[in-house]
């Protein structure tokens, strides 16, 4: 295949992934279960009483009442959010994930909650780990194949 | 997700064990599926480039989450692919399958309500998730890296590699 054939079929390819991004991003609220974190930064009041599932960084805990205050982003900000009934333990700093009902004031009453981190320093873990990750992913790959100048692409080494 | 590390690994593991039935699965192919699990983790872009900077900059609506996805492992390892210079096919099914598995992996991870992302996009759907695991859980990463290194002894000592 020509080079050129392969760069303007990367580039049509990339294109597409641009479009599903923006694709995703219009159609993924109408197919949430819940109301979006958008919906709750406009309208709070009117969805007092349904379901949510929010995910959110921890300000604060109060372990005497099982409450604490998450975070939430939003398209062009972010709101507190009270959440009671939680059962997890977290520290501020890290994210949870809430399921629950949704109660007057920016309050939710936890049904159930996932500790996603327990504290901030559990993204610094993620994020070593994961750029050891991606040196195996080179190691191992570049042990196996080599860049052809010539041909301009991947060839395998001793070929 | 799961950590990339344990991407990798878990990659590595499955590819290398299927690779002692399958002939032409050679450790170079192992390498590309390792690589192509790694696709769904290109969504964390969004820490060097937040999405919603790209929504304000460009003023469309945009996310990265497809990446994360069966459409963007699709059409990420094509973009891959394209990178190769032959057997192509082979590339993408390896990348493809790599990509899949890290999916699968993440479609296994604790969900406060019990589904999973929508990782079938262009499928709206959340399949049912059994809440396994967080990422944070540094037992997730023991637990890979024990299998990974269990199959890499094996591997070594107990599999006739002469064929490359």
């Amino acid at each position: 295949m020509h080079t050129a054939v392969r760069v303007i079929g990367a580039v049509l390819l990339l294109a597409v992934v641009a479009g599903a991004g923006v694709h995703y991003d219009v159609v993924e609220p109408t197919q949430w279960p819940y109301p979006s974190n958008d919906d709750l930064a406009e309208a709070y009041d009117s969805a007092v009483g349904e379901r949510a599932l929010l995910f959110g960084e921890v300000q604060s805990v109060d372990a005497t009442d099982d409450t604490a205050v998450i975070t939430v982003e939003h398209s062009t900000g972010e709101f507190d959010m009270r959440v009671t009934n939680i059962e997890a333990t977290v520290d501020p700093g890290g994210t949870i994930q809430v399921y629950g009902t949704l109660q007057p004031e920016y309050t939710i009453a936890a049904q159930s909650t996932v500790v996603v981190n327990p504290a901030g320093s559990s993204k610094t873990y993620k994020y070593a780990v994961s750029a050891l990750g991606a040196m195996l992913i080179l190691v191992a790959f570049f042990r196996q194949w080599r860049v052809d100048r010539d041909a301009l692409g991947f060839v395998p080494r001793g070929d | 997700m799961a950590d990339l590390l344990s991407h990798v690994l878990i990659a590595y593991a499955l590819l290398t064990v299927t690779s002692w039935l399958i002939e032409p699965l050679t450790q170079r192919w192992v390498a590309v599926g390792m690589g192509g699990a790694a696709i769904p983790d290109l969504v964390k872009l969004d820490l060097v480039l937040d999405d919603r900077l790209i929504e304000q900059t460009l003023n469309v609506p945009f996310a990265y989450a497809p990446v994360s996805s069966l459409a963007g492992v699709l059409l990420i390892a094509g973009v891959i692919t394209l990178l190769f210079t032959h057997k192509r096919r082979r590339v993408y099914t390896l990348l493809v399958a790599g990509g899949t598995l890290s999916l699968v992996v993440d479609g296994l991870r604790a969900y406060a309500d019990g589904h999973a992302s929508f990782w079938l996009y262009p499928l709206w759907w959340r399949p049912p998730t059994p809440s396994l695991y967080v990422t944070s859980d540094p037992r997730v990463l023991a637990g890979t890296l024990v299998v990974a290194a269990a199959v890499a002894l094996v591997d070594r000592y107990f599999v006739d590699t002469t064929a490359t």
